[in-house]
């Protein structure tokens, strides 16, 4: 594995290296945050690259796949996001009319937490990219007009590669990999190995219909790419290596050894 | 705080604590996989003084924490042998390390505190984590467990690198996914007449890895329990001692390092 030569840094360019790597961790739980709000748009426009060339190559991974470019993303991303509230809210209108909530806000009903623990960042020793996992122990609950929801825990890698745009940090490329859905009070040890279709759905939900469709996770075998796929030092951006729809994350054992 | 450090002082010891952090995040997805060889045989110091405990003792010296972490029995810790004949040729050429295992003991909270004389850091986590896997048990159903946890590590500056030192593991609390009323549990469990506190598993010397010290380091919760200062979160302090440690008896590293400079055979490259 490549090691970083920390000595080869000026007392000056430690101090800025360390400094961008608090600032990018600060970065990836703000990102988080307004997803978990719904406020998914305006992440993309705050936290996602800007440049034209950059937007080009952005993309989102989920389980069945990859997003690939920022319309993409912000189709998956966005806007199936907003159609599914849109319909959320109508049920609310629907079921009382004399309610109103003709001025309600998408959202309504709904309650997601996506969080960042375990961080583990490394920054290109050229300084120009980064790579970042965390482990995303979220909830996720959508409120139904009759007092019920449908809750569940959900958890999830969450891999982040990010450029420097200029002098701001901006995400490039982002996979989610979905571990565990869990329903809210029900036992999950009763739940069998092979999922009904019904309980599948409810895993497969948050994952769409990708750009490049290819297995990008299989839990199946767990986290087994986990030490080729977590952040390491790395001297530059190697697009192979990258988190990325052309990157390393996805491969089998079988495209890996050579 | 001590603010009579100089400026390449502090900056060597804010990126310690970085390190510290690396360190623990590397662990925490390793650990996940259930792959011992690429964390305790890259990143933890090959000394006398290196342990690991929990709450049923502690693993004393770099050799005897290897052995429990890494090796077949290690690789088997959670049954993967069993999944060939649950799922055949499904398991040709996969890791049976990772698979069906998911404990991500995930980390929050951290403090984290470089000596003064920046030769050693230590770091206070706990962690809310998940212990999840997808064939449980007998294959048929899936298994979801939470435990929540409190680390205790030590951290060691030799060669020109930080290297893992000291691990105390100290469970609180652990319960199924969504299932149990843990509180319950604990009611039920005193009613039969267990009033005093749960040793973590295993539940007896003999269980669990070989190790050299056996003295029960930490009890998981009870009613009956008063807060246990195992492993508190450090303080500002000058050097590793006594006082400022998370294995008593264990920190003589200026003394030992030296002659475990070829230790087990393997140099300790820089």
């Amino acid at each position: 594995m490549y090691t970083e030569n920390k000595k080869n840094y000026t007392d000056d360019e430690y101090i800025v290296r360390m400094w961008e790597k608090e600032y990018i961790q600060d970065m990836a739980a703000r990102f988080m945050l307004a997803w978990s709000n719904g406020e998914r748009r305006e992440a993309l426009e705050k936290y996602w690259v800007q440049k034209t060339h950059n937007r080009r190559d952005a993309s989102f991974g989920v389980n069945n796949g990859f997003y690939v470019g920022y319309d993409e993303v912000v189709r998956h991303f966005v806007a199936d996001y907003e159609a599914e509230r849109k319909a959320d809210l109508k049920a609310f209108q629907d079921a009382r009319p004399e309610k109103g909530y003709t001025g309600a806000d998408l959202g309504l009903g709904k309650t997601t937490l996506h969080d960042c623990t375990t961080p583990l960042l490394y920054i290109a020793d050229d300084g120009q990219t980064a790579r970042y996992l965390c482990y995303d122990v979220g909830m996720d609950s959508t409120g139904k007009p009759d007092g019920t929801s449908k809750s569940y825990f959900e958890i999830a890698l969450c891999f982040m590669e990010f450029i420097k745009e200029g002098e701001d940090w901006k995400i490039w490329h982002l996979i989610w990999q979905h571990d565990f859905s869990i329903e809210a009070g029900k036992a999950y040890e009763e739940l069998p190995r092979i999922l009904s279709p019904e309980d599948n759905a409810v895993f497969t939900r948050h994952h769409g219909d990708p750009t490049k469709p290819f297995d990008v996770y299989d839990d199946l075998y767990g986290w087994e790419y986990i030490y080729w796929d977590m952040p390491a030092p790395y001297k530059t951006y190697e697009e192979e290596e990258g988190y990325g729809p052309r990157g390393k994350v996805g491969k089998k054992y079988y495209d890996r050894i050579v | 705080m001590n603010t009579n450090l100089s400026r390449e002082q502090r900056i060597f010891n804010v990126a310690a604590g970085q390190m510290v952090e690396e360190l623990k995040g590397r662990h925490a997805y390793l650990h996940g996989v259930n792959f011992g060889r690429e964390e305790y045989g890259v990143f933890w110091l090959r000394s006398t003084d290196t342990t690991w405990g929990h709450g049923w003792g502690r693993l004393i010296g770099y050799d005897e924490m290897f052995k429990a972490h890494c090796g077949p029995a290690a690789d088997e810790m959670f049954g993967s042998a069993r999944f060939t004949g649950w799922f055949g040729h499904e398991m040709d050429g996969h890791d049976r390390r990772s698979t069906n295992w998911g404990a991500s003991h995930v980390l929050a909270s951290p403090v984290i505190e470089v000596a003064d004389d920046g030769k050693t850091a230590r770091s206070w986590y706990l962690t809310p984590g998940t212990m999840m896997n997808r064939f449980g048990r007998d294959g048929q159903h899936r298994s979801g467990g939470w435990l929540w946890e409190r680390y205790g590590s030590d951290f060691v500056y030799h060669d020109g690198k930080w290297w893992w030192a000291h691990e105390q593991v100290c469970p609180d609390i652990a319960g199924s996914m969504d299932k149990e009323n843990w509180a319950r549990t604990m009611y039920e469990r005193c009613k039969k007449g267990n009033l005093g506190p749960a040793v973590s598993a295993p539940k007896n010397e003999d269980h669990g890895p070989p190790r050299t010290d056996k003295a029960t380091r930490h009890h998981e919760w009870s009613m009956w329990q008063p807060v246990q200062h195992t492993v508190d979160p450090p303080v500002p302090y000058a050097h590793m001692d006594e006082e400022n440690t998370y294995s008593p008896g264990y920190n003589k590293f200026d003394v030992i390092l030296p002659q475990n400079r070829q230790y087990g055979g393997d140099v300790i490259d820089d």
